[in-house]
């Protein structure tokens, strides 16, 4: 498994420039900015979807086929993009927990709701990969792209309505409590859903 | 010696196209080339050989074991190149042979390495930005650089230049220079197979029309030229198909069930897969035993 | 040992090179007890089937020119005399068929073509 994370090593420097980039503005904008829940949580949601990206990239140029005649098995391919995805989550919630403390110095926030705002972004950060990997792994990228859509669509317009009814982020996110119980069913169904995709994975040929 | 690949009976069904039965069997040390038009399920035979789509009937037996049973292990004794390289845009060959070091445990980069370098192939330009041959190239050497028993080439040679298909079927048959070494190429560029092939199948809509030995089946065949009247007065039995030209009639005919002064032109494999396939000439391969 | 191949000729690929190995043999340019090159190493020179180089060899081992020590290879036959005189009585017999058919192309009779022999002798 060693060559596919090197592969796709390659392909998120590449190809995830973008990614971030988003990153970096982002977590500058959360530092000084009122509602950093918000700017945290794009980069976030964003690395699951990169893992998404990567595997459209290996259906067009062909590689999703190649490896399927290579000595991978199916749970080889799978989980080399799962690790991906944990990779890049822990880029950004590292990143985002820079943040955090920064703000918490600055005096903009207190101690108190720093487990508890990490905790929600890895969970966000679970759970999209979560629902969306096994479908693209079932259907390819092709067929699962539209419920791709409708999911960003979906959470880009919770994210929207909690940030502007939600004023009190730092009420939701003091207890730590349900943010960790929160983060550890989404750690829990991200497994399950690394399992299911290895038993559902259908390479289109 | 076991055959390299073995099979019998299979099928594979889609809505609207059926592919089999077919049986097959590629004895090891040989080249056999598979022609078909596109769209006949060469490639499809391919990927049911790999297993990578299921098959509906039928076995499937590559070097000595059914494709179901520990295929992982013997994918490590096999080469694939398929049309569509499979190598991701960004990567450049040297790139890409790092991380198949990690895929084949008989990997060398030495042999990689080398082969790009017989073959000019520049080793750090992301694959995306390489000429096709040159793509083609990068795919054959990852092949062979794994110390492979058994190539799988899905039209290796399609988009190529004169000069670099020759490079690249010279290849192929340099690999079978090793008795232990057998080689499935599907094309539908026929003088690249001509030559190398050992045997040679010919695949049209999903059925196998013919399996046999190319040389045996260009010897027992030619053309006759004539008049409508002169070629029926021929044998049935040496009539294998016919067709009618601007000037005349031509047929494919067997060879020694002609008489002798007739003129008969020599056959390529291209003429006799059009024969078959637009003239329903009906050509059986030989029985063992028959006259040479 | 030289070997060329004529794809347009229409003769039989196999019977090529038996004959133009035979020819070799008989005329001395390969040596008896000389190493001829392996089947599989022949066709990937000359690139063309295997199994037709098989046949050949088959064939000129069948006729007694060349001889297999397992393991090793394939040896040029000591000059055996009966099969080289058998040999040169068929070519004479064909010479001397389109001698036969040229005479009765123009109305010579089996006299004449003798007579003609014996001045050759002379």
């Amino acid at each position: 498994m060693k060559g596919l994370l090197l592969k796709d090593w390659y392909m998120v420097v590449k190809y995830c420039k973008a990614w971030l980039l988003i990153l970096a503005v982002m977590i500058g904008a959360s530092v000084f900015g009122t509602k950093p829940f918000l700017f945290l949580l794009w980069p976030v949601m964003l690395a699951g979807l990169t893992a998404i990206t990567l595997l459209a990239y290996d259906e067009r140029s062909g590689w999703t086929m190649l490896s399927r005649a290579m000595p991978y098995t199916r749970a080889q391919l799978v989980s080399a993009k799962y690790l991906v995805v944990l990779l890049l989550l822990v880029v950004a919630v590292s990143l985002a927990a820079a943040a955090q403390l920064a703000r918490i110095f600055m005096g903009k926030e207190d101690a108190g709701s720093f487990a508890g705002v990490l905790f929600l972004l890895l969970a966000v950060g679970l759970l999209v990969p979560a629902v969306l990997l096994p479908l693209v792994f079932r259907f390819g990228v092709e067929k699962a792209r539209i419920v791709y859509f409708v999911v960003f669509g979906f959470a880009t317009g919770c994210m929207v309505f909690v940030s502007t009814t939600v004023d009190d982020m730092p009420q939701l996110t003091a207890q730590g409590a349900p943010a960790g119980q929160i983060l550890l069913a989404a750690a829990v169904l991200f497994a399950l859903s690394w399992l299911l995709s290895i038993r559902a994975y259908r390479p289109h040929v | 010696m076991t055959n390299a690949i073995e099979i019998h009976g299979l099928v594979k069904a889609y809505p609207g196209f059926t592919l089999g039965p077919v049986d097959l069997t590629l004895p090891g040390g040989c080249i056999l080339g598979l022609i078909g038009e596109n769209g006949a399920g060469k490639s499809t035979l391919i990927r049911l050989i790999l297993d990578m789509v299921q098959r509906d009937g039928g076995t499937v037996s590559v070097l000595g074991r059914d494709n179901r049973d520990r295929f992982r292990q013997t994918k490590e004794d096999i080469g694939v190149v398929f049309d569509e390289t499979g190598v991701p845009a960004c990567l450049s060959a040297r790139q890409y042979g790092r991380v198949l070091q990690s895929a084949y445990g008989r990997w060398s980069p030495q042999r990689y390495a080398a082969l790009l370098q017989k073959l000019r192939v520049p080793q750090e330009k992301p694959f995306s930005t390489l000429s096709r041959g040159n793509q083609m190239k990068v795919s054959i050497a990852a092949a062979l650089a794994h110390d492979a028993k058994l190539l799988l080439l899905d039209e290796p040679t399609s988009g190529l230049d004169p000069v670099v298909r020759e490079e690249i079927v010279d290849l192929f048959s340099e690999f079978t220079r090793d008795e232990d070494h057998a080689v499935l190429i599907s094309s539908h560029i026929v003088s690249d197979l001509e030559k190398i092939c050992d045997y040679t199948a010919f695949l049209h809509e999903g059925k196998l029309l013919l399996c046999a030995e190319k040389d045996r089946l260009l010897e027992r065949c030619g053309v006759v030229h004539g008049t409508a009247e002169q070629l029926s007065g021929l044998a049935p039995a040496a009539l294998l198909g016919r067709r009618r030209t601007a000037y005349g009639e031509e047929a494919l005919v067997e060879r020694r069930r002609v008489p002798a002064g007739l003129k008969i032109t020599p056959v390529n494999l291209e003429d006799i897969f059009v024969f078959m396939v637009r003239d329903g000439a009906n050509v059986c391969p030989e029985e063992k035993g028959g006259q040479s | 040992m030289y070997i060329w191949i004529d794809n347009k000729s229409g003769a039989p690929i196999y019977d090529q090179i038996y004959t133009q190995i035979k020819n070799q043999i008989i005329s001395g340019q390969l040596a008896p007890d000389e190493m001829l090159p392996s089947i599989r190493n022949l066709a990937k020179d000359l690139r063309i089937s295997v199994i037709t180089t098989k046949r050949a060899y088959e064939e000129l081992e069948k006729e007694g020119f060349i001889y297999t020590v397992a393991a090793k290879g394939c040896f040029v036959a000591p000059k055996n005399m009966e099969l080289l005189r058998e040999e040169y009585l068929k070519r004479m017999e064909s010479h001397l068929q389109e001698a036969i058919a040229l005479a009765a192309a123009c109305g010579l009779q089996e006299k004449d073509v003798a007579d003609l022999l014996h001045t050759l002798y002379e």
